[in-house]
């Protein structure tokens, strides 16, 4: 709604482009309309932050374009796109600078894997560097960056933005959704009794409700669990402003091995089976989830 | 092996020994062998026992054979018949097991016992054993009547050749075996005109049609054919259809010797049963009767019977008899003989049997007596006419009681016994005569070698009269017997009517008659020469047994006596075998009596049951008889409520139209009264409409009255001004004239005067015009301007606008920039603090592990260590100053060695910012203010700042250059551990100068 009512020439040809777009997903050439209204989305100056984190909510975003905007959304890039180069400067020299203080320190050196690397950096940044002779192994915490910045590293080729797109989604994940988390699972079993009440009830009866991998899920947003093509889909929502999809991702991961779960009746063997589920039909699944979504989100898709 | 037959023999020796336990036990022995006699040698040892014995225990034996030992005996059999010695005795010994009817009878027709049978009874020419062979062909026929499938022409050349030979007599044969022959011959003619007509006529037909045969047919078959009445197969068979075996199926074997001896004339072969089949009101008594007269004829006592009544020829006594057997023979034509034609009362087909039947004794006697005894005949006829009443009357008597009972089925027991006491009448008084026959016989013994004339003319007037006689004088009973028995006395009238008119019609008819009878059946014959044999037989032993050595026996010798007893031994085995004949058909009738009597008793039980059924059906006829008046009632009951209700319904119709018509007019009543009602309201209508317009009118009128009394006040009021105002004028009119007297002397001064005035006037006009021209003009450009400024200050707005939008975008941009440099300086401080940290514990670990720890350093480091927030928390503030500092002395050496401070300096501080944005703002603005006082204020300003603000702008340009070059490395390299505090030290003397300076700022305007 929002998004088309701003004056230009997204709004002059909207009904046209709602025809062709729906003609469009028709035919089976998704995206098509996304990638153009994108590109006139990210050729404003000063770039409107609203408009595009509501598309990233609606559309998928075009992989070629996705960097640039988790970049913006996640303020890793300011909204101007003059001062990019010059931030973008900044933020390289910031990387560089931590990097080599922290190689001055020893805390890494070349042999470091890169994961390690940002957790260092993001605790020297967020202060929490523990000193050198008391390094411990990596808490939950850690291991839950640990895991976002693998999957980061797949999707991001250039070690300074991962390194931001790490950061910037650790904290903005933490400050935006830090509260709402710790509900997640109420509510997955909540859409989980619309959907399919009878797992609900084996899952209560044989005790994995409880033990089910919540924290793979939504302190890791299920890095680790998908691959990488399905998670960065994932990602594009929680982005662009919403934990819920999190929490349709895991009710379709549960719905789509439904048959299997019912036949596991230990709470141990479940919660091994979600941790590595098969990586075959990953993309289905986050495809189901994100109409899932949609729907009990009704309000969002018939609001634009 | 030879040791079995060997005991075998041995048992069979013993077999028909006297003592009965041992024969029982010897039977028992054998039996048991014979059942498990596997080769047949027992059987056939069994067999040739008998041929040589003719042993009745042996035939017993043989009789019981079952069905898997049938072959070897077929087979021996065969074997026996084949041989010329044997023949005789295998023949007897087959008609005795077929007699028997076992199981496996039927395997005959397969077996080529048959075959050899049959050309055995083509080839062979003995009479002993034709006759035998021809009576086995005739009982086993109906037992296989589908071998005639194959053996018809068998059968019937054998038929032909016996006939011919019966005929010819070729081989010189006695003539007593001829008289078997010719029976013998007979009894195949009925059994094969009984079975295949079609084939059968067609044959007789073809072979004597042959000139050669003609005599034979004429002596032989002619005869025979008038003892048959017509086959119905003849009319509908065909010879095709009555060879096929199928149609046997249905058939049992008496079934066969009925069908073949209902077609049969003869009364000795034929059967009583068609009164069965056609009446059967009647049918019950002459069942237990039937087989009486073939007992008389077959057993012995009656064959003495008749034997005697043929001798009571010559006795008077023996007359009594004559009318009994007559009346035997009565009873049984009289339901033999039953036709359509009789029971419609017809005469014409003339009722043959009746005649025969009435004849045959008498003709016997005579066919018997012969020529030789004419005078017996002429003696026979005077007893007969002498006692005709007395006979007559016992006739009707019995004929009564006879005719009685199909009425009386429950007499049935009493007329048996009549029968009997007639019969044993009948022996009481047979016997005797008896002895004066024996007298006689041998003079009929002698003349044994007759030639069997039966067609010999017989003394023709006696015998009707004779049996016509009986019936003459039995007329004044006949309407008894009307009243008693309507059928049985029409027959029985219809008959004595006809005998009456034959007996009126006189000699021709009796001639023709004669001619008919003459052929006796051959039965009879036999039976006849029968009797003589057996009187012959009885004379011989008595002859023999008186012992006493006769002259005729010493003249003939013993050859003559040996050969009469060789012929006389050869007549007793045909006559056996005559006699088995006859017990096997008498078997088959007893068969199908015992059959026929059940059939009657199911037709009474239904009988009953429609007896009930038809008792019922009254009951059910009554009932329905009572439901139809019942429903007559009802009807009439529903007619009479239809007819109430018409008359009611028409009532009420009557009714509704009166009320139909009351209503009408009720309606066109109110109709009327509404239309008045409605003329009234529009009436009332109007009235209303006139009451207003008076109303109107008369308030009008008031008004205008209210109007006419204002108007006259007025008028009045008006009436005293115009007094007044008259009186003025009057007042008026004399000063005017006053005054044009006064006027009329100064007049033209005033003219000049006047007009000079209005010329000034005039002349004032047009300048204010033109005035007033020129202040318009003046107002529209005033206006104009004011436009236009207003457009231009539109403008200037929008343009503010415009700048503000940018400088709030640049802001944000600036902003954002900021955020970003400055998250990176908070990174570096953190950086620079971890470096710190980790410096310090090197440190530590330094002086720990030289000697004793420095507390001072210690104490210096903690505090370097506390006041570093301190520092930085300051140097937001502070530090902009330093670069104002900087940038007043021109003392960019003094920056570049701080490029921290001063990379962060122009922008991080707000204060630095505001004053040089003003500056800036005010530098831009200056142009467009036009008020003299602020001018002037700017000038005193510009005289204050002006010398700080061109450095200024080339220090903040220099300044920048370093922030963007890479001089960050140089920068983060000298972030030194040890040039850290010498720049704290710095900043502390930059601060003090920069607030010096600031105060300098501030208090330069004072000065």
């Amino acid at each position: 709604m929002h998004m088309f009512n701003c004056p230009g020439g997204t709004m002059a040809d909207d009904p046209q482009r709602n025809f062709r777009s729906a003609y469009y997903e028709k035919v089976g050439f998704r995206g098509v309309e996304e990638k153009k209204s994108l590109e006139i989305l990210l050729k404003d100056n000063p770039l409107d932050l609203e408009k595009l984190s509501t598309f990233s909510q609606r559309f998928p975003l075009p992989s070629m374009y996705r960097i640039h905007v988790w970049k913006v959304l996640l303020g890793i890039l300011p909204p101007h796109s003059d001062s990019h180069a010059l931030v973008g400067g900044y933020r390289k020299e910031q990387y560089q600078d931590i990097l080599e203080a922290l190689e001055v320190m020893r805390y890494i050196n070349s042999s470091t894997p890169s994961t390690h690397v940002y957790l260092r950096m993001f605790q020297l940044e967020s202060q929490t560097l523990p000193r050198c002779s008391e390094t411990s192994s990596p808490d939950e915490e850690n291991e839950d960056f640990l895991s976002i910045s693998r999957a980061m590293e797949e999707i991001v080729d250039d070690p300074v933005d991962c390194y931001w797109l790490v950061k910037c989604f650790v904290n903005q994940y933490h400050t935006k959704f830090g509260d709402s988390v710790p509900h997640l699972p109420k509510s997955l079993e909540h859409y989980l009794s619309q959907e399919e009440p009878r797992l609900l009830n084996h899952l209560k009866n044989s005790g994995a409700l409880h033990q089910l991998p919540y924290n793979l899920w939504f302190r890791c947003c299920f890095a680790g669990c998908l691959p990488e093509s399905s998670l960065q889909r994932v990602w594009d929502k929680v982005i662009s402003g919403s934990c819920k999809i999190l929490v349709f991702v895991a009710l379709e991961i549960l719905l789509s091995y439904k048959i299997i779960l019912m036949g596991i009746n230990r709470p141990e063997g479940m919660v091994k089976f979600l941790c590595n589920i098969p990586q075959e039909n990953t993309d289905a699944i986050v495809t189901k989830a994100i109409d899932l979504w949609h729907k009990y989100s009704g309000t969002l898709i018939h609001a634009i | 092996m030879s040791r079995e037959q060997a005991s075998i023999s041995e048992l069979l020796l013993s077999l028909d020994s006297s003592e009965l336990q041992e024969a029982e036990r010897v039977r028992a022995a054998v039996n048991q062998q014979l059942s498990t006699d596997k080769g047949g040698a027992v059987l056939s040892s069994v067999v040739e026992y008998y041929l040589d014995s003719s042993s009745s225990q042996a035939l017993l034996l043989l009789s019981s054979i079952r069905e898997p030992h049938h072959k070897v005996l077929l087979e021996k059999l065969n074997e026996s018949v084949s041989r010329s010695g044997t023949r005789l005795g295998a023949l007897t010994l087959l008609g005795h097991l077929i007699r028997k009817q076992p199981p496996w009878v039927h395997h005959i027709s397969r077996s080529p016992l048959l075959l050899s049978l049959l050309r055995c009874l083509k080839t062979d020419s003995d009479v002993v054993v034709l006759i035998t062979g021809v009576l086995v062909l005739v009982t086993l026929l109906p037992m296989i009547p589908q071998a005639g499938k194959q053996h018809i022409n068998d059968f019937f050349d054998v038929f032909g050749r016996l006939a011919s030979r019966s005929c010819k007599n070729p081989g010189h044969e006695p003539v007593a075996h001829l008289v078997h022959l010719h029976a013998g011959t007979y009894s195949l003619f009925h059994r094969l005109y009984g079975m295949f007509p079609c084939s059968f006529i067609s044959y007789l037909r073809l072979h004597y049609s042959m000139k050669e045969n003609l005599d034979t047919f004429q002596e032989v078959v002619k005869p025979m054919l008038e003892h048959v009445r017509v086959h119905p197969e003849l009319v509908t068979g065909t010879q095709d259809y009555e060879l096929d075996p199928s149609r046997w199926r249905c058939y049992e074997v008496h079934d066969i010797v009925i069908e073949c001896s209902r077609v049969s004339l003869d009364p000795l072969e034929s059967s009583c049963e068609e009164d069965i089949c056609s009446s059967s009101c009647s049918l019950i008594t002459p069942l237990p009767l039937t087989p009486l007269p073939h007992l008389d004829l077959t057993c012995s006592p009656p064959v003495t019977d008749t034997v005697s009544s043929s001798g009571s020829s010559v006795c008077p006594l023996g007359s009594r008899c004559v009318p009994q057997l007559n009346l035997n023979t009565c009873t049984q034509p009289d339901d033999v003989t039953w036709s359509p034609a009789l029971h419609c009362g017809l005469s014409t087909p003339p009722s043959e049997r009746t005649a025969l039947g009435s004849t045959h004794p008498l003709s016997r006697s005579t066919s018997m007596s012969g020529e030789k005894l004419p005078s017996s005949a002429s003696i026979l006829e005077a007893p007969p006419t002498k006692e005709p009443d007395r006979s007559q009357v016992r006739m009707v008597k019995d004929g009564e009681g006879l005719t009685c009972q199909p009425i009386t089925e429950g007499e049935e027991q009493g007329l048996s016994d009549l029968v009997n006491n007639n019969r044993e009448d009948v022996k009481d008084e047979s016997q005797q005569p008896s002895p004066r026959l024996i007298t006689s016989t041998p003079t009929q013994a002698s003349g044994i070698p007759l030639p069997p004339c039966f067609t010999t003319p017989h003394p023709r007037f006696e015998e009707p009269g004779s049996a016509l006689s009986d019936y003459s004088p039995s007329s004044p009973y006949d309407p008894l017997f009307e009243l008693a028995l309507p059928r049985a006395a029409m027959l029985f009238v219809g008959k004595k009517t006809q005998e009456v008119l034959e007996k009126k019609g006189g000699g021709p008819q009796r001639e023709n008659r004669e001619e008919e009878v003459t052929s006796v059946s051959p039965l009879k014959v036999l039976d006849q020469l029968i009797a003589r044999g057996n009187n012959a037989h009885d004379c011989l032993s008595r002859r023999l047994s008186a012992g006493s050595k006769s002259v005729d026996r010493s003249h003939s010798g013993g050859s003559t006596q040996e050969e009469e007893l060789q012929s006389l031994t050869n007549q007793l085995l045909l006559v056996h075998a005559q006699l088995q004949y006859e017990r096997f058909k008498r078997q088959q009738h007893a068969i199908r009596n015992r059959r026929l009597l059940r059939r009657v008793i199911n037709a009474t039980t239904l009988e009953e049951q429609s007896a009930a059924m038809k008792s019922q059906l009254g009951v059910q006829d009554e009932e329905i008889r009572s439901l139809r008046a019942s429903l007559d009632e009802e009807q009439r009951r529903y007619s009479a409520l239809q007819r109430d209700t018409r008359t009611r319904s028409g009532q009420l119709h009557t009714h509704i139209a009166h009320l139909l018509q009351l209503q009408r007019d009720e309606q066109r009543e109110s109709q009327r009264l509404q239309g008045e009602l409605q003329e009234c309201q529009s009436r009332l209508q109007d009235l209303e409409a006139e009451l207003q317009k008076a109303n109107y009118r008369a308030y009008n009128a008031e008004h205008q009255l209210t109007q006419l009394s204002v108007k006259l006040c007025s008028s009045e009021q008006l009436h005293q001004q115009m007094f007044l105002l008259n009186q003025q004028l009057v007042l008026l009119g004399e000063t005017n004239k006053a005054l044009q007297q006064q006027l009329e002397g100064g007049e033209t001064q005033r003219c000049t005067e006047a007009s000079m005035l209005q010329c000034s006037v005039g002349k004032e006009f047009l300048r204010l015009k033109d005035n007033d021209v020129q202040q318009r003009q003046k107002l529209e450009a005033a206006n104009h301007r004011i436009t236009e400024l207003e457009s231009q200050q539109a403008r200037k707005d929008q343009l503010i606008l415009s700048q503000k939008k940018l400088l709030e975008d640049t802001k944000n941009q600036n902003r954002a920039e900021l955020s970003a440099s400055e998250s990176r300086c908070a990174t570096l401080r953190r950086v620079t603090q971890a470096l710190q940290t980790e410096m310090l514990q090197l440190y530590g670990q330094i002086v720990g592990g030289g000697a004793h720890p420095n507390g001072e350093l210690q104490d210096v480091s903690r505090s370097d260590s506390r006041a570093l927030p301190d520092a930085q928390g300051s140097q937001k503030s502070l530090l902009p100053f330093s670069s104002a500092v900087g940038i007043m002395n021109g003392a960019v050496e003094v920056l570049s060695t701080s490029p921290m401070s001063l990379s962060l300096s122009p922008i991080d501080s707000p204060l630095a910012v505001g004053s040089f944005l003003e500056q800036r703002a005010r530098q831009l603005f200056r142009p467009t203010d036009q008020n003299q006082e602020e001018e002037v204020e700017v000038g005193e300003e510009e005289v204050n700042v002006q010398p700080a603000s061109p450095p200024l702008g080339q220090e903040v340009e220099e300044a920048s250059l370093p922030v963007g070059s890479p001089q960050t490395e140089p920068l983060s390299q000298a972030a030194d551990p040890i040039v850290a505090p010498v720049d704290l030290t710095l900043a502390v003397q930059q601060r003090r100068h920069e607030l010096s300076i600031m105060d300098y700022d501030e208090t330069l305007p004072h000065i």
